[in-house]
């Protein structure tokens, strides 16, 4: 691996003007040498208090800055055009913080808690395996204005914090380095008040201008709110980039070469302790001497006592027969998969046994999958079935041409795919997952706008067995979608939330309720719109557990749509009607008579909601588990004792406005 | 050892005879759990039969004693189910319990997982399992190499081209 290549790779300019609309966090060398000319104290963005200018030419300097631009995000609460609750909120300094509240100045997620986990339209995670201890949920990725040397990242959380658990930082050799990663305990004692977030992070020379934050919703009470994250550390002088550029493959070498085969320099290995092209090797060594030398001592101690039990044993693991070791092979991550297969033939053999390739997710890699890895895949699983790549290939790592190569080999008896915010995905990947996975049943392609969209994809009209379509905030053609629902008659599960405005919602109910009569979940979260004549055909649809028209309403009218749609649909357990404008204190009647089932109710921001209606609910609905009533403009300060009251007597988790703060 | 694990005094019982040839009095629900043992007791008829003795020749009493420990502990578990299919793969969900009941040398461990394949045993088949996979998740090849006393036997061309495939998992 050169650095020198890095230099040429970089090309656009970062000087803040241009980089909106970057579609890639570039490596720009000249850039930043010439930046260094200038020595323009940190930049606007930079926080003065920070700035603990020992700007000695040669050591660099420590520098806070907030964030430049957005390079990525799994979801949002708001809508693109919107300035409410968007991922672009966290750029630039907090505009609320210390405030703690409600604030659309923030950035917001589309989730919290576990009721989206509960819900009918939940999925299952293809080869859980591989998924750590705490998974994420969402992220967000963001980039800064200066290179630096990470020591610390401040996060802003002024509603709800506690959803941070990972911090990665992309490097300049263009890996991705975690920096913190929260354990269940850290999770444990969240203040409710707005903090600035700034866990320890692991020691690190890497160099970087872009972070990626992953949450965890499962513990939040609510929506966790962003206002803005900082990154701390010291620039890098330009003595260090003349060192870093020139002689590394060289000094690479060499340490290769010198590393022995002796027991010390085994363990050191396997410590993970590889002294990196960044420089520094006697740091490292000196901390592992001081940290780990002594633990390291006792562990061999301890591993050669093993090894005489070992020899003694009766039998051992070489001895399970092949069908115990497949077993227990299976339940392996990926990772530990292929390690061991790197142990011995027999273990290569069978590690390599295309049954444990059935279902693949690269999901929990995403930083580590590349069109190589792909490759050697496609000679595993020959009898893949279900395919995750969602997160992977953000920065070129999968080039289109290899993610359309393995999809030939090996896409034709997949059932499942997901491809959820694959930046490599162009239109001709769209296209020969339409001709060759012919089989699919699920088809999820979350948050893959691109500009130009690539979902004018007309080949996706072969698929004939879609159970399960979500295009939660990708963009598409109308023309597209409605001839798919035509196609797709067992239809069950459909995500169409932020599908932009190109699409007309009463035109797809119509559909829907003509042609997908089978369709469980409905999600049409911001869409653009449904009126009252949309929501009468979607009653045809009388399998439905569960309707998100969060916001897709507006003002609309309902005349007697809810109504119909209560009483066709009585198996309904999730409905989320938030900002329903058109709501009236008779559909609130219906919604008491009628929704048995209901588990989940959100109506949020509903105007004029009485507390009799309220009382009248939580009295009929037996079921209910979740009520958000935020917003709801007739629930005062002086309500909120009340509305605790019957959050105990029911047992339903009420959601209102009221802040609770650490006092 | 003629009421080792018998739960009531008029629960009916069955014996167990293991390779080593010692006789196990064991509660006949404890037994069950066994999908080797239920075929025989209904396929030949025994359930009834007090003084009928089960042979099991290829479990010794060591291990069975450990099986049937287990199988107690365990005899109020619900039937496993087929449907949590994405949560049977992962290896966390080990209770302290069983935990400390397989806080044994490997050669135990091995055994047992022999003996729960045999008697078909499908809990304990799979903590068993997820245990040795524990012991080899997030170590690299040699450690495995060297907790299971497991001698790399590749040639190196070979070595080479596991090598590369493994590139992507290598710690950076």
């Amino acid at each position: 691996m050169s650095l020198l290549a890095l230099g040429g790779g970089g090309g656009g300019t970062e000087d803040g003007s241009s980089s909106d609309t970057e579609p890639d966090a570039l490596i720009d060398f000249t850039t930043m040498l010439m930046e260094r000319k200038h020595e323009c104290t940190g930049g606007w963005f930079s926080c003065g208090s920070k700035l603990q200018s020992q700007a000695h030419e040669d050591h660099g300097y420590y520098l806070g800055q907030y964030v430049l631009g957005v390079l990525d995000f799994s979801s949002q609460y708001g809508i693109d055009y919107s300035i409410s609750y968007t991922a672009s909120n966290v750029i630039g300094r907090p505009a609320k913080f210390p405030a703690y509240g409600d604030y659309p100045e923030t950035f917001t997620m589309r989730t919290y808690g576990d009721w989206w986990q509960q819900a009918p339209s939940a999925t299952q995670e293809i080869q859980a395996q591989n998924l750590p201890a705490l998974p994420t949920h969402d992220f967000i990725v963001v980039y800064f204005e200066k290179f630096v040397v990470p020591t610390e990242v401040a996060i802003f959380e002024t509603f709800n914090p506690g959803g941070v658990v990972r911090i990665w930082a992309y490097s300049i050799t263009k890996r991705w380095s975690c920096l913190w990663e929260a354990t269940g305990s850290d999770l444990n004692h969240v203040p409710r008040d707005s903090r600035r977030f700034a866990p320890p992070l692991r020691k690190t020379n890497i160099i970087t201008k872009t972070l990626r934050i992953e949450f965890n919703h499962s513990r939040l009470n609510y929506y966790t709110e962003i206002d803005a994250i900082m990154l701390c550390g010291r620039t890098v002088p330009m003595r260090c980039m003349h060192q870093l550029l020139s002689p590394a493959g060289k000094r690479l070498a060499n340490t290769r070469e010198e590393s022995g085969n002796g027991p010390i320099s085994c363990k050191l290995r396997t410590l993970k302790f590889q002294p990196s092209c960044q420089g520094n090797d006697a740091v490292k060594l000196h901390e592992f001497i001081n940290n780990d030398l002594s633990k390291f001592l006792m562990d061999s101690r301890v591993e050669s006592e093993q090894q005489k039990n070992n020899s003694t044993t009766r039998i051992c693991l070489t001895d399970l027969p092949c069908e115990i070791l497949l077993k227990i092979l299976s339940y392996l991550d990926l990772k530990s998969l292929f390690r061991m297969g790197q142990v011995s033939r027999l273990f290569y053999d069978i590690s390599t046994q295309p049954l444990l390739y059935c279902d693949l997710s690269l999901k929990a890699y995403w930083q580590l999958a590349d069109s190589e890895l792909l490759c050697t895949l496609a000679r595993r699983a020959t009898m893949l079935r279900k395919l995750d790549l969602s997160w992977c290939g953000g920065f070129g790592e999968i080039s289109p041409t290899e993610f359309k190569k393995f999809l030939t080999q090996r896409g034709d008896n997949l059932t499942h795919l997901r491809l959820n915010s694959c930046k490599f995905l162009n239109a001709t990947c769209i296209e020969t997952v339409g001709i060759v996975c012919d089989n699919l049943i699920e088809l999820s392609l979350r948050n893959c706008t691109t500009n130009p969209p690539l979902l004018n994809f007309s080949c996706l009209a072969n698929l004939k067995n879609l159970e399960r379509l979500d295009l939660f905030q990708t963009a598409f053609e109308s023309e597209l979608l409605l001839s798919m629902l035509e196609s797709n008659r067992k239809l069950k599960h459909l995500n169409l939330a932020f599908c932009g405005v190109s699409v007309n919602m009463d035109n797809v109910a119509t559909h829907l309720g003509t042609y997908n009569t089978q369709l469980v979940s409905l999600d049409m979260w911001k869409a653009h719109f449904l009126s009252a004549r949309g929501l009468q055909s979607l009653s045809r649809c009388q399998q439905l557990e569960e309707l998100d028209l969060g916001w897709c309403m507006r003002e609309a009218t309902l005349g007697d749509s809810l109504y119909q749609l209560l009483y066709n649909c009585p198996k309904l357990k999730k409905l989320f009607l938030s900002a329903m404008r058109g709501i009236t204190e008779r559909d609130l009647m219906h919604i008491a008579t009628l929704g048995k089932n209901l588990e989940q109710l959100d109506l949020m921001g509903i105007l004029n909601i009485t507390h009799e209606r309220v009382y009248d609910i939580l009295v009929h609905c037996s079921k209910l588990k979740l009520l958000d009533l935020c917003f709801c403009d007739n629930f005062m300060d002086s309500d909120f004792d009340l509305i605790a009251d019957w959050s105990r007597l029911f047992n339903v988790d009420i959601k209102n406005s009221r802040i609770y703060n650490s006092s | 050892m003629a009421d080792f694990l018998r739960l009531q005094i008029n629960m009916p019982s069955i014996k167990l005879q293991s390779s080593d040839e010692e006789i196990f009095d064991t509660n006949i629900e404890i037994a069950k759990c066994s999908g080797t043992i239920r075929t025989m007791l209904e396929d030949c008829g025994m359930e009834d039969d007090e003084n009928a003795i089960v042979p099991l020749p290829n479990v010794n009493s060591t291990i069975l004693r450990k099986v049937l420990t287990w199988a107690t502990y365990h005899k109020d578990d619900p039937q496993p189910t087929e449907d949590d299919e994405s949560k049977e793969k992962r290896t966390d969900d080990i209770t302290s319990w069983d935990a400390d009941f397989l806080k044994v040398d490997q050669g135990t461990l091995f055994e047992l997982i022999l003996a729960a394949n045999y008697l078909d045993i499908k809990g304990l088949l799979e903590l068993t399992c997820k245990t040795v996979a524990n012991m080899i998740k997030g170590k690299t090849p040699e450690d495995i190499r060297k907790t299971f006393n497991i001698k790399k036997d590749f040639t190196p061309a070979e070595e080479e081209q596991v090598r590369k495939e493994n590139e992507w998992c290598e710690e950076k």
